[in-house]
C-alpha cells in the first residue's frame, strides 16, 4: 500500500521531481568536476557577509558561475516547495480511503526520501568521495545530510499539509519567515546572516536549520488547535509529532545532536586524553576591570596551571565562562577566534621554530603557562555572581613548514585540506592566500575556547618564518570567504597579511617559510568562582589624569586587594613562589605602588625580573632595586635575552652601567634581536647610552641610525659628541640627499601639516644648503590657505629672518616668496639660516 | 430492523453554536435514508461524524455496527462516501483515478467498474481537472461504488448537475440499490429528487430530530384537507393540534391532518361539524409537507 502511495506521488509530481534533479545534478557538476589535489579553491564564492545587506546584493548578482547564490536559493526554493506539494495534497481526497494513518505518512516520508533526500544525501556523499575524504567523513557527511535534510523537508511537507493550500500555504510560508527572522534577530542577533543558511539546500550549516525547524514546530503547535479543531484522530498524534519536531529541533541545536560530523580537531587527539591538569593552589586571581578596559563589568581569570606530563613551557590555558556580553554591529563578540591574546601568542611562539615578532605596540605575552582571559559579566548585573569557567589547556602543533612561494601546496590534516599558495608580490596587503577544504566547517568548534567558530580555518595559525633573521610574523586576515559545499563539507579561503605589516623589521619576502600551527587540547578545567559587581564609586569619575582615572584606580585597587596581599616575603621566598607572581604583575599595568613592591625583591631576582622586563614595572623594579652587587645579573640575563636590552637601557643609562653594557648595547642598536617589540621606541635610549661613553668605535652605528631615522632628535645628542664632525657631515649629506619635497609632503595629510617640516630639522640646522634649496621649494608646495602659524613654527627654529617677523604665516609668506638659498647666510653659532626680511 | 448507522444522542458543537443537539435517529438497512432540513440543520455534520470525519461532542455513533470513531480500514472499505465539491485528484485521468482505488479495495469490482463507466459515459483517459462538476460527481460515484459498499453516504449529490445528469445519475442509483442491496443515506435539498428515492426519512432543525420515518408512512399519516362549512356555524371552534396550518377562505377551511386515519377523522369532524359535507381529503408529496410544516412553523424556512 506504501508503494501504491508512493507511485502515486510519483505520478503527481514526476515532472517537478525531473526537473530538481537536472538542477540539482547541474549545480552540483561544478563540485564534482572540481579538482582539489590540481586546482585553486572553487570559483564560486560569496564573500563572508559582514552585515551589510547591499553588499550581498551585489555578490547575488554576480554571474551564477561564479557565485552561485542565487542558483543556490532557487534550488532550496525547488526542493522545500516540492516537499511541501508533497505533504500539502493528496490528504483530503483520502480522507474516507481505508488507509492507515502511519501508512500515509511513511508513504510521504518515503516520497520525500526518494525524491529528495537520497539524491541530494547520494550527490553530496559523491561530492565529498571525489574531493578525497576518508570513507568515514563521507559517510558521517551523508548521515548528517540525510538527518537534517529529513528534517526539514519532512517539517515543510508537515507544514503544507497543515495549511491545505496553496495560498495558505504561501500565507504560511510568509509568517513562517518573518517570525523565524524575527527568532533569529532575537537570539542570534544579526538578520542578514541569518537569511543565508536558512534556504542552504544542502544543510552544510544545521544550526540555522535547526531554527527553522524550531520555527515551523512554534507555529505548527500554534496552528495545531486551529486547524485540527474537530478532526478526529489526529490532535494527539498530530501535536505528539509536533512537540517531537519541535524537541528534535532544540536538542539538535544546543546538542548538536544533528552535527554527526565531527566536532573539530578536539576528537582526533586520543593520546593526550590521559593528561591531567590543575590550578597550582593559590594562583587563581580575580581581577576587578582589566588594564585599558573602560568597561568596569569585566573581569579577568589570572592563573596558574600545572598539567601532568606535559612540558609547563609547552600549556596553555584559554579561559571562557560561557556569559557573553556585548553586541557590536549584531555579532556577538567574544574573546575568540581570532584573537591577539598574551596566550595564543604564547602558544604560538612556544611552537614555533623561531621567537615570534611581537610588534611595536607593546603586545605583550607571558611565559609557559601564566594564561588570561576575559570572561566577562552578563550586561546589568550587579549582584555576586557565582560564575563556573572551563579553562582548555591546549598548545599549537606545527602540521606543516613550507617555503613560501607562488606554487600551490596542498596539506591534508585529518579530514582537512590546506591549499596555501604565496602571492609573488610584495603587496603589503596580502602575503598568502589560503583555502580550506574540511567537512562541517559551518560546525566548527573552536577546540580551545569551545565557542562557535563560525569557520573553523581560524582555528590554524599561519605564520611567516624567517630562518636568516631568526624572527617570525603571525598572518592575519584580510579577507575571507566561506562557501558550503554538497555533502556537508565547505571552502573556507583568506587572504593574509602579518601582523603590523608596515612595522615589521626588514626581511626578503622570498626567503621566508609558511608554518601551520594547529591547536591540539590537552585537557579541560572547570572552576566556579564568586565574582563581585562593579564598584562604580570606588572606579571614580572619568579623567585626562592618568593617575585619577578609573582604569588606573582599577588596577590599583585590583593590585591591593588580589594581589599585594598574595606576594611572597621578598627575603625568603624561592624563585618558584616568586615567578608566578612576578609574571602577574608584570603582564598587566598595576602602578608605581606595584612597580615599588617588585623592586623588593631586585637584590634576589634581579636576573629572573630583567628577563620579565618586558613591560615598563619590572624593567623599573629592576632598575630602582638592584644594588651594585646584582650589575652581572642583569648583565647576565640580557646577553641571555637581548630582546630586553632596549627596554633595559634607560634603566643602565640611570644605573651608569652603559660602560659595562657596550656591546649589549651596540648589538641592540645595529640589529634589533627577535622579538624586541620595544626597539623603535627605545631607540633613542640605546642611543643615549652608547653617546655617553664618547667612544668612536660606537659613532658610525649612531651615524647609520641617524642617516636611516633622519630624526633630528638622535641628531641633536651626536652632534656633540667629539670628533664626529666630519663623518656627521658626511651623514647630513646623505640625509640630504634622501630629501625630497613632495615626499615629505605627502607623507602627512592634507590640513594637518604639523610634522611636515620634520625630516629638515637635522640637515638645514647642521647647514647643508641642500636640505635648505628642498626645504624653499617645500614651502612653495605647501597646499594654499595655510592659516595657523603653529603650522610652520619649525620655519622659525630653522630660519632666521633679519629683522625678525611677526607670528604671522602672511609675514613668512611674504618673506619666503622669490628667495634661494643664495639668500641666506649660515650662522654656525645659532645653527640658523639668517636672510634679510625688509624689501630693500 | 437492522440498522447499518444508528445516532444516539448525538451532540455537535462548533464553538457556541449547536451543529447537532441529542439528535437520535436510524438508517435501516437495504433502505434509502434521506436527512432532510434546512441549511445548517446539521445534516452534513451528521455525516461527516458517520464516517469519523468529525468527532461528536457529545454520544455516540454506530456505523455498520462500529463505534464511528473507531472507525478503520476495515470498516471504510464497506462504505462509499461522495460529497459534495468533494475534492478529487484533478491531476490523475479517469483511469488513473480509477486505478489508484482498485488496490484500496479487495472487493473491487472491475465488471462493475466497467458498467458503470459505460452507464455514465465518462473518458477513461481525460483528467479530472477537465470533467465537468457532474462528470466529477459520477467519477466520485463509480469509485465509491466499484467495490460494492455495504452503505453509501452522498452528502448534497445533486448539488449543481443540470437535470439530465440529475436523472441519470438518481436513474443508476435506483438501479444499483434495487439490484445490488446497498444502502443508501443521502442529503438533500431537492425534495422531489429525494421523494423519488428515499424510503426512510430523517428531518433535521437546527440539529435537532423532529422527523424519523419511513417516507410510506410519514406521507400515509398526513393528509391536505378541505372543508365546506356549515352555513350555520358561527365562530370556528378550537381545532385539534394535529391538524395543522388551519385557514378559511369563505366557507372552506383547509388544514393539514398530521396523523391521519380516516375513521378517527370521520368521527372527529362529525363532531366539530357537524352536517358538513363530505371533505376533500387528498395525499401530499414532499414538498407539500415541508412548506406545510415551514407554514406552521416546526421547520424553518429555507429548504
Amino acid at each position: 500500500m506504501i508503494l501504491h502511495l508512493l507511485k502515486t506521488d510519483w505520478q503527481r509530481l514526476r515532472k517537478p521531481v525531473v526537473i530538481v534533479w537536472i538542477i540539482l545534478l547541474l549545480t552540483t557538476m561544478p563540485w564534482l568536476l572540481h579538482d582539489p589535489d590540481s586546482s585553486w579553491a572553487p570559483l564560486f564564492e560569496k564573500s563572508q557577509w559582514n552585515g551589510s545587506l547591499p553588499e550581498a546584493v551585489l555578490a547575488s548578482l554576480r554571474p551564477w558561475w561564479i557565485n552561485a547564490e542565487l542558483v543556490r536559493y532557487f534550488i532550496a526554493m525547488a526542493t522545500v516547495g516540492l516537499a511541501s506539494a508533497l505533504g500539502m495534497q493528496g490528504a483530503c481526497w483520502q480522507e474516507v480511503s481505508p488507509l492507515r494513518r502511519w501508512q500515509r505518512v511513511a508513504a510521504k516520508f518515503l516520497s520525500l526520501l526518494c525524491f529528495l533526500i537520497l539524491p541530494q544525501t547520494v550527490l553530496g556523499a559523491l561530492v565529498l568521495q571525489l574531493h578525497g575524504f576518508p570513507a568515514g567523513t563521507v559517510l558521517s557527511g551523508a548521515i548528517g545530510t540525510l538527518g537534517s535534510l529529513s528534517l526539514l523537508y519532512s517539517a515543510s511537507a508537515l507544514f503544507a499539509y497543515f495549511c491545505g493550500s496553496l495560498w495558505t500555504w504561501l500565507a504560511g510560508v510568509a509568517c513562517l519567515l518573518g517570525a523565524g527572522f524575527m527568532l533569529s534577530m532575537v537570539v542570534a542577533g544579526d538578520f542578514v546572516t541569518s537569511l543565508h543558511p536558512f534556504i542552504d539546500p544542502w544543510a552544510a550549516d544545521r544550526r540555522p536549520t535547526c531554527w527553522v525547524l524550531g520555527g515551523v514546530a512554534i507555529l505548527a503547535l500554534a496552528l495545531v488547535p486551529r486547524l485540527f479543531r474537530g478532526r478526529p484522530g489526529t490532535p494527539l498524534a498530530v501535536t505528539s509529532a509536533v512537540l517531537a519536531m519541535a524537541i528534535a529541533a532544540v536538542s539538535a541545536h544546543f546538542a548538536q545532536a544533528l552535527a554527526i560530523l565531527p566536532a573539530g580537531p578536539e576528537d582526533e587527539s586520543p593520546s593526550f586524553e590521559s593528561i591531567s591538569a590543575e590550578i597550582v593552589a593559590g594562583s587563581l586571581r580575580i581581577d576587578d576591570g582589566f588594564y585599558g578596559s573602560a568597561d568596569p563589568g569585566t573581569r579577568r581569570v589570572i592563573a596558574t596551571v600545572r598539567s601532568a606530563g606535559e612540558s609547563p613551557g609547552n600549556t596553555f590555558v584559554v579561559w571562557t565562562s560561557g556569559i557573553q556580553s556585548k553586541r557590536e554591529s549584531g555579532v556577538w563578540t567574544s574573546s575568540y577566534p581570532n584573537d591577539r591574546s598574551p596566550t595564543d601568542l604564547a602558544a604560538m611562539d612556544a611552537a614555533l621554530p623561531a621567537p615570534l615578532f611581537r610588534g611595536e605596540d607593546g603586545v605583550h605575552f607571558g611565559e609557559n603557562n601564566v594564561y588570561q582571559n576575559f570572561p566577562v559579566l552578563p550586561e546589568g548585573r550587579t549582584d555576586d555572581l557565582r560564575l563556573r569557567v572551563s579553562g582548555h589547556v591546549f598548545r599549537y602543533e606545527a602540521i606543516a613548514d613550507l617555503p613560501l612561494s607562488g606554487s600551490t601546496a596542498t596539506i591534508r590534516d585529518g579530514d582537512f585540506s590546506l591549499l596555501t599558495r604565496g602571492i609573488p608580490s610584495s603587496d603589503e596587503r596580502a602575503f598568502l592566500d589560503v583555502a580550506f577544504q574540511g567537512p562541517a566547517l559551518g560546525m566548527g568548534q573552536d577546540p580551545r575556547g569551545g565557542t562557535w567558530n563560525p569557520s573553523a580555518l581560524r582555528t590554524y595559525r599561519f605564520v611567516l618564518h624567517f630562518p636568516k633573521e631568526r624572527f617570525c610574523i603571525p598572518l592575519e586576515a584580510v579577507a575571507d570567504w566561506f562557501t558550503p559545499m554538497p555533502g556537508g563539507a565547505a571552502w573556507a579561503r583568506q587572504l593574509l597579511k602579518p601582523w603590523h605589516a608596515n612595522r615589521t623589521p626588514r626581511f626578503d619576502p622570498r626567503t621566508a617559510r609558511l608554518v601551520i600551527l594547529k591547536p591540539v587540547t590537552l585537557a579541560r578545567i572547570e572552576r566556579e568562582i564568586e565574582v563581585s559587581p562593579p564598584d562604580s564609586d570606588e572606579s571614580g569619575p572619568p579623567s585626562n589624569d592618568w593617575m585619577l582615572s578609573r582604569n588606573y584606580g582599577l588596577g590599583f585597587a585590583a593590585y591591593v586587594r588580589n594581589h599585594r596581599p598574595f606576594r611572597p616575603d621578598p627575603a625568603t621566598c624561592t624563585e618558584a613562589e616568586f615567578a608566578p607572581y612576578l609574571r602577574t604583575v608584570s603582564a598587566t599595568f598595576f602602578g608605581d605602588l606595584a612597580t615599588l613592591d617588585l623592586a623588593d625583591y631586585a637584590p634576589r631576582f634581579a636576573g629572573l625580573m630583567t628577563l620579565h622586563s618586558g613591560r615598563y614595572s619590572a624593567a623599573q623594579a629592576v632598575e630602582l632595586g638592584t644594588p651594585e652587587s646584582g650589575r652581572e645579573s642583569v648583565l647576565g640575563a640580557l646577553r641571555e635575552d637581548p630582546s630586553r636590552v632596549s627596554r633595559m637601557a634607560a634603566g643602565l643609562v640611570k644605573r651608569d652601567w652603559q660602560e659595562e653594557a657596550k656591546d649589549l648595547l651596540l648589538a641592540a642598536l645595529t640589529s634589533p634581536p627577535p622579538g624586541d617589540y620595544n626597539w623603535n621606541r627605545n631607540q633613542g635610549e640605546l642611543i643615549t647610552g652608547l653617546a655617553l661613553l664618547e667612544d668612536p668605535r660606537t659613532y658610525p652605528a649612531l651615524l647609520e641610525v641617524l642617516v636611516e631615522t633622519g630624526s633630528s632628535g638622535i641628531y641633536e645628542t651626536l652632534r656633540m659628541l667629539p670628533g664626529i664632525g666630519p663623518d656627521l657631515d658626511r651623514s647630513i649629506g646623505e640625509i640630504s640627499t634622501k630629501l625630497s619635497p613632495a615626499v615629505e609632503l605627502s607623507k602627512t595629510r592634507q590640513g594637518l601639516l604639523y610634522g611636515v617640516f620634520d625630516a629638515f630639522r637635522a640637515p638645514v640646522s647642521h647647514g647643508n644648503v641642500e636640505a635648505l634649496t628642498k626645504l624653499i621649494e617645500l614651502w612653495e608646495l605647501l597646499p594654499a590657505g595655510i592659516s595657523s602659524y603653529d603650522q610652520i613654527r619649525p620655519l622659525a627654529e630653522m630660519l632666521q629672518p633679519e629683522p625678525a617677523l611677526p607670528d604671522s604665516v602672511d609675514a613668512w609668506h611674504s618673506f619666503l616668496v622669490g628667495k634661494t638659498a643664495a639668500d641666506f647666510t649660515y650662522d654656525p653659532l645659532t645653527r640658523k639660516w639668517h636672510a634679510p626680511s625688509a624689501k630693500p | 430492523m437492522n440498522s447499518v448507522l444508528e445516532f444516539h444522542q448525538v451532540t455537535r458543537l462548533f464553538r457556541r453554536n449547536w451543529a447537532l443537539k441529542l439528535a437520535s435517529f436510524r438508517v435501516p438497512a437495504d433502505s434509502i435514508t434521506a436527512l432532510l432540513g434546512p441549511n445548517g440543520a446539521g445534516k452534513s455534520t451528521a455525516l461527516k461524524i458517520a464516517l469519523n470525519l468529525l468527532r461528536p461532542s457529545a454520544g455516540h455513533v454506530l456505523t455498520l455496527g462500529t463505534d464511528a470513531r473507531k472507525l478503520g480500514p476495515e470498516q471504510l472499505r464497506r462504505i462509499g462516501y461522495v460529497a459534495e465539491g468533494m475534492e478529487v485528484p484533478l491531476w490523475m485521468s479517469v483511469d488513473q483515478f480509477l486505478a489508484w482505488c482498485r488496490p484500496l479495495y479487495p472487493t473491487w469490482d472491475a465488471d462493475l467498474e466497467r458498467t458503470l463507466l459505460k452507464q455514465f459515459a465518462l473518458p477513461g483517459e481525460r483528467k479530472l481537472k477537465h470533467l465537468s462538476r457532474g462528470q466529477r460527481m459520477k467519477i466520485a460515484l463509480i469509485g465509491a461504488l466499484a467495490y460494492r459498499p455495504e452503505l453509501l453516504v452522498l452528502d448534497e449529490p445533486f448539488s449543481g448537475l443540470d437535470p439530465l445528469v440529475r436523472d441519470e445519475f438518481i436513474h443508476g442509483l435506483l438501479e444499483l440499490a434495487g439490484s445490488e442491496g446497498f444502502t443508501v443515506v443521502l442529503s438533500s435539498h431537492d425534495l422531489e429528487e429525494t421523494a423519488r428515492l428515499a424510503d426512510h426519512l430523517v428531518m433535521l432543525n437546527h440539529g435537532s430530530v423532529i422527523i424519523d420515518e419511513s417516507a410510506e408512512a410519514i406521507l400515509a399519516r398526513h393528509r391536505r384537507v378541505e372543508i365546506l362549512l356549515p352555513p350555520s356555524l358561527g365562530a370556528l371552534p378550537a381545532l385539534p393540534s394535529h391538524w395543522l396550518a388551519p385557514a378559511t377562505a369563505g366557507r372552506i377551511l383547509r388544514f393539514t391532518d398530521t396523523r391521519h386515519d380516516p375513521a378517527d377523522f370521520a368521527e372527529t369532524l362529525a363532531r366539530h361539524f357537524p352536517g358538513c359535507p363530505a371533505p376533500d381529503v387528498h395525499p401530499l408529496s414532499l414538498r407539500e409537507l415541508f412548506v406545510t410544516l415551514t407554514q406552521a412553523g416546526r421547520i424553518d424556512a429555507g429548504v
